[in-house]
């Protein structure tokens, strides 16, 4: 009946509950269990209380929250690999979920083998698998190692062959653990180059992480999962920052234990009676976002009337480290002369450029001259500082990047070819290429593969635009080619198996991943008539 | 139910894809490679020869011949059996990863075995021809005894891979109940010999109208004179417990199935 109502929902939850058996000791033997009708004591546990969401077709949507919240329950509910106790769920569309990378791979197979068995098990035809086959190798970098078995493979090779399958079985619903926070930079960022094309074909995507910025980045929508219980649906930020304050209210319940003494002391001639921290929007917070602005206020009553008091305020990290120290002395020099029982509000203003982190914040009042505080509240405050992006350290410099595309940097030209323009069917052609390095720093791979630095390699493009199976072999120069140097080489080209004019592209290709992204080296083009 | 044959046929490559798992990691790494495979029965038939017609001096004309017809079947059942109680709790990081049909993976193994035994039966033909036997005079009937049996091997398989799920010391009690199930078949004996007041309860057994079969089609085709097949009540009997099993199998394992991937 709801049919019409949910053809733009790729994924229903409707009032899901899921609870799982906690054992208290190892399952019971069949003996105990038929001759002393003892069953196994467990408890109920339940991981997703009466959850309702619904997903729209396109969406990219994202599941956060602290560890055992139930996310990774939702994914596999969504998979089918467990079943709801209570509610029910709809999915709309095939499914690849990318719970682990490289599952069903056998050790003993090599990693050819083990490529069809996977994807059989996500449910590809060897079909379709063999139409990409080629695609996937060279996509994994792994041309070397195919036939390798797999179990002597490294951790990142295992991986990227794994994430390779999985992104091959072109489904309408992508689901992803926190699987993508594994891998070397350049993995995770192939990770992200895959999502967003799945984001822009339309397909629905899920995507479980306790990453604020994955979630903040990627997803259109998101949730906060906290024991079982879905604490908000909304904007990614809203809910972003609506997790962040309950990791801060439970640090700062961690915290209550350890709080530091609070040293206070001074002549009492002028009192800090109050300080608090507030955001732009003027609310009272003490976490914020690390480039915020921030006000401390400090409520100042005089007891004596003094002329040009000094206020400061310093601020230590959890190690005790001083990271800042400021006073109006440094900053304006004189403050006024001040009536017995005047009330002042001291305000500070400045932007948190602090890495994440908890910090204490100190706020004083001196006498110019002396030196002597007159209230010296020491770490009265805690705050926490969170990070939208990643950085070590203690200061946010607030670098900002920029990445120009410089022609020169690394470019490799052809100069000269001797490519045919006429080509007979199902033959070996070999051809001269010129090469020259036009930049100013040598042609290498500097981190994947010294011993074959620059590739060379064809695809064959139809009328119709199709790229053939690749044949034959993809040539690698076992050398760098130096700045200026014009390098000579022969590479063998086998021509189609069935004539018609195609379209012939030699790419140079500097490592892996840029073969099919064409952000390589140069290319060359030419139309063939094969006959 | 048609969707549920719809899924399964969409995964038969995955079927066939473990079969061919199995079969590769078994003689993978070894320089005998399938021959291992051969090795275990000629060995298994050495041995019992020796004893039988050595030691005992039993009266049975070429007792290897006799023997292998009934020891080739049996191992087929056995080594599924043994093999598969283990292919859903062995395969826990599949079924907690990847949805896909969980029957599967038990039937990888039987069909794994099943090949297996058809090489041994290949291998036992060549045997029989070189002894001079004219086994292939009722070899027609092979196939439909096989057929029958397969049914017997897959949901005995399924029953035991989806217990051992919930209870593990099931595995020691197939230990046990496969060699009680070997000496009630009547393998390395003539069921002749055995008191007619049990005959009665060996009917039951499946695995012994299979072995009467198989030695009528293997043997006894050479001693025209004792051929004796099963009456016709005998074989539907074998028929509808071979069914049953199969069906329960199928029942129980589908009921399990869903929480496979909580109580591994």
């Amino acid at each position: 009946m709801n049919s019409l109502k949910n053809a733009d929902n790729s994924i229903i939850f409707d009032s899901v509950s899921k609870s799982f058996r906690i054992y208290h000791d190892i399952s019971p033997t069949l003996k105990e269990t038929i001759i002393h009708r003892k069953r196994s004591t467990y408890e109920n546990f339940l991981a997703l209380e009466n959850i309702s969401f619904k997903i729209k077709k396109g969406e990219t949507f994202g599941i956060i929250g602290p560890n055992g919240s139930g996310k990774t329950t939702i994914l596999k509910l969504i998979s089918g690999i467990i079943q709801p106790t209570e509610g029910n769920i709809t999915v709309n569309g095939s499914l690849s979920a990318l719970l682990e990378l490289g599952a069903g791979f056998h050790p003993d197979l090599t990693g050819r083998e083990n490529i069809f068995l996977n994807a059989s098990l996500l449910g590809i035809s060897r079909k379709k698998i063999e139409e990409r086959f080629d695609d996937i190798v060279g996509f994994s970098g792994l041309e070397r190692f195919i036939d390798t078995p797999v179990k002597n493979y490294s951790s990142g090779m295992y991986v990227r062959l794994g994430f390779t399958i999985a992104i091959n079985v072109d489904p309408d619903i992508l689901l992803i653990d926190e699987v993508l926070a594994v891998g070397d930079r350049m993995f995770q960022e192939k990770c992200k180059g895959v999502i967003q094309n799945f984001k822009d074909m339309g397909k629905t995507i899920v995507i479980v992480s306790h990453d604020l910025y994955a979630i903040e980045n990627y997803c259109t929508k998101a949730i906060l999962l906290i024991d079982g219980n879905i604490i908000i649906e909304d904007e990614p930020n809203a809910v972003n920052r609506e997790y962040l304050s309950y990791i801060a209210q439970k640090e700062e319940e961690l915290r209550v234990r350890k709080k530091p003494i609070i040293l206070r002391r001074g002549t009492g001639e002028l009192l800090i009676t109050d300080i608090k921290l507030i955001d732009k929007d003027l609310n009272i917070v003490n976490n914020f976002y690390s480039n915020e602005e921030i006000k401390v206020i400090a409520e100042v009553i005089f007891r004596e009337k003094m002329k040009n008091p000094i206020f400061g305020l310093q601020i230590e990290d959890e190690t005790g480290t001083k990271i800042y120290k400021i006073n109006t002395d440094w900053l304006v020099k004189s403050t006024g002369i001040f009536t017995k029982d005047k009330r002042v509000n001291v305000t500070f203003t400045q932007k948190l450029n602090l890495n994440e982190g908890a910090y204490y914040l100190t706020v004083y009042a001196k006498d110019r001259g002396s030196g002597k505080y007159y209230d010296l509240r020491e770490r009265a405050l805690i705050f926490n500082v969170y990070s939208k992006g990643k950085l070590e350290g203690i200061v946010d410099l607030g670098t900002k990047v920029n990445l120009e595309e410089e022609k020169n940097l690394y470019a490799v030209k052809f100069i000269s070819d001797t490519v045919p323009e006429k080509m007979k069917k199902d033959k070996i052609y070999t051809v001269n290429l010129k090469i020259q390095n036009i930049s100013k720093f040598p042609w290498q791979d500097e981190n994947e593969n010294p011993i074959y630095p620059v590739r060379i390699g064809y695809r064959w493009i139809d009328e119709k635009g199709k790229t053939l199976p690749m044949e034959g072999i993809r040539t690698s120069l076992d050398r760098t080619i130096n700045p200026d140097e014009i390098l000579e080489t022969e590479v063998n080209i086998k021509s189609p198996r069935k004539e018609g004019k195609y379209l012939l592209k030699i790419d140079l290709v500097k490592e892996f991943f840029s073969w099919f992204s064409d952000s390589g080296g140069d290319f060359l083009q030419k139309e063939i008539l094969v006959e | 139910m048609i969707n549920y044959f719809k899924e399964l046929y969409k995964y038969r490559e995955l079927l066939w894809n473990l079969t061919k798992k199995e079969l590769k990691v078994r003689y993978r790494g070894s320089i005998l490679g399938i021959f291992w495979s051969l090795l275990n029965p000629v060995i298994m038939t050495l041995v019992y020869t020796f004893v039988f017609s050595i030691v005992l001096r039993s009266p049975i004309e070429d007792f290897s011949i006799f023997l292998l017809s009934g020891l080739i079947p049996w191992n087929f059942l056995a080594s599924s059996l043994n093999v598969g109680i283990d292919s859903i709790v062995g395969n826990s990081h599949l079924i907690n990863k990847i949805k896909f049909p969980r029957e599967i993976l038990p039937l990888s193994i039987t069909f794994s075995n099943f090949i297996n035994f058809l090489l041994e039966l290949v291998a036992f033909f060549i045997f029989l021809t070189f002894m001079g036997y004219k086994f292939y005079k009722l070899l027609y009937l092979l196939p439909l005894i096989i057929l029958i049996q397969i049914f017997l091997v897959i949901g005995a398989t399924l029953l035991v891979s989806s217990i051992n799920v919930y209870f593990r010391d099931i595995k020691h009690l197939l230990n046990i109940f496969m060699v009680i199930w070997f000496f009630a078949t009547p393998i390395i004996y003539k069921i002749g010999i055995v008191p007619e007041k049990f005959r009665y309860l060996m009917i039951i057994n499946p695995m012994t109208v299979f072995t009467i079969l198989y030695r009528n089609i293997f043997y006894y085709v050479n001693y025209p004179g004792s051929l004796e097949f099963p009456s016709f009540r005998t074989i539907f009997l074998c028929l509808s417990i071979s069914l049953a099993v199969l069906i329960f199998g199928y029942y129980l394992f589908n009921k399990l199935s869903p929480r496979f991937a909580e109580e591994i």
